[in-house]
């Protein structure tokens, strides 16, 4: 198990595809692909290495990254780059920077400007980077309660408490965050079947 | 007994059968995993350089190495030792990177086996990775395990 620290998902962009099994450079990350309807990291489009930069055809599926560290995206071996039938990018999705940002309480917390997704081994959108109106910068976790419009993304009460203005500061506070939603969860379901053997 | 890539470049080579010098060190042609010398290259240059397989090396002596017999010497036949003649691939001076994808610097010098061929250790400026840790060797960088 590789540790996991958060990362801007547009830091990746640039980075080289390197092989661990060969060593070679294979491309180089061009953008990264983001399905907001799901929250949810799908992969990365590609770009050539050296002189003659241009689009590669070839794509990287998240699930196929061995780590995303700070000099390089690595993967097992060049197979691991697809060649897609239905291009990462054309699935439909919703376009997420931009977004207006709500609280629970009604409040206009700013416009989406970035997703942030966790390194290591099994990379993943785990946040939202919020510019408010006053132009200071939040940091939102992405939970399943979060619900996104083509327009708003509504922040649940439980992840209030979560919202932090550092990064370093945010990936600390998401596994807590994510410890609250298990609790809550498991809350829900002993409540549910407790209800379940009262009706019976 | 182990010894160094950069105290081994230049080492004189010679034909055990005959005596006669036949060249000098000048590469060492490493596998894909960064684990086994497979050839030296001992004079000449890209297509027409003279290699010896790693197993037509007699002894790999403090001051002489000696091959089995010119007949041995051969020009490259396959990509890896192209690439390496060629100095596309380089373990001197090659990027460290490992499996996590962070960068440690820099490969200063190799250490191997001067029976086996086998890669005991490389030396980094940020230190010592043992030979156990490397995934590969290639045209980016050589990979090792965290």
């Amino acid at each position: 198990m590789t540790t996991s620290r958060v990362m801007r998902a547009s830091d990746v962009s640039g980075l080289p595809v390197v092989t661990i099994n060969s060593g070679d450079d294979v491309a180089e990350i061009k953008d990264v692909v983001f399905d907001g309807t799901n929250h949810r990291l799908v992969g990365f489009t590609l770009n050539k290495r050296g002189w003659f930069r241009g689009k590669l055809r070839k794509q990287l599926p998240a699930g196929s990254v061995a780590a995303i560290g700070p000099d390089a995206v690595m993967v097992a071996d060049a197979v691991d780059l697809e060649d897609p039938e239905v291009p990462l990018g054309d699935a439909e999705t919703h376009a997420v920077i931009g977004n207006r940002v709500i609280s629970a309480n009604g409040s206009n917390l700013g416009s989406i400007i970035g997703v942030i997704i966790t390194t290591g081994d099994d990379p993943e959108a785990v946040g939202y980077e919020v510019e408010g109106e006053d132009g200071s910068a939040y940091f939102v976790p992405i939970s399943a309660q979060l619900a996104l419009s083509d327009n708003n993304l509504l922040i649940p009460e439980s992840s209030t408490d979560f919202i932090r203005n550092d990064l370093a500061g945010f990936g600390a506070a998401l596994a807590d965050h994510r410890r609250a939603l298990d609790a809550a969860s498991q809350h829900g379901a002993s409540e549910a079947e407790s209800t379940g053997g009262t009706g019976a | 007994m182990s010894d160094a890539f950069t105290s081994a470049i230049g080492r004189k080579v010679v034909d055990s059968a005959t005596a006669d010098d036949v060249g000098e060190i000048k590469a060492f042609v490493v596998d894909q995993a960064g684990r086994q010398i497979t050839r030296i290259q001992i004079a000449g240059r890209g297509r027409h350089a003279k290699m010896v397989d790693w197993d037509d090396v007699n002894t790999f002596g403090d001051d002489v190495v000696l091959i089995a017999s010119q007949s041995a010497i051969h020009e490259p036949t396959e990509e890896r030792t192209t690439d390496i003649v060629k100095g596309d691939v380089h373990y001197i001076g090659s990027r460290i990177l490992s499996v996590e994808g962070l960068e440690l610097g820099h490969v200063k010098d190799v250490h191997f086996d001067t029976d086996s061929g086998e890669v005991i250790a490389l030396m980094s400026d940020s230190g010592r990775i043992d030979g156990a840790r490397i995934r590969s060797l290639g045209t980016y960088a050589a990979v090792v395990e965290s």
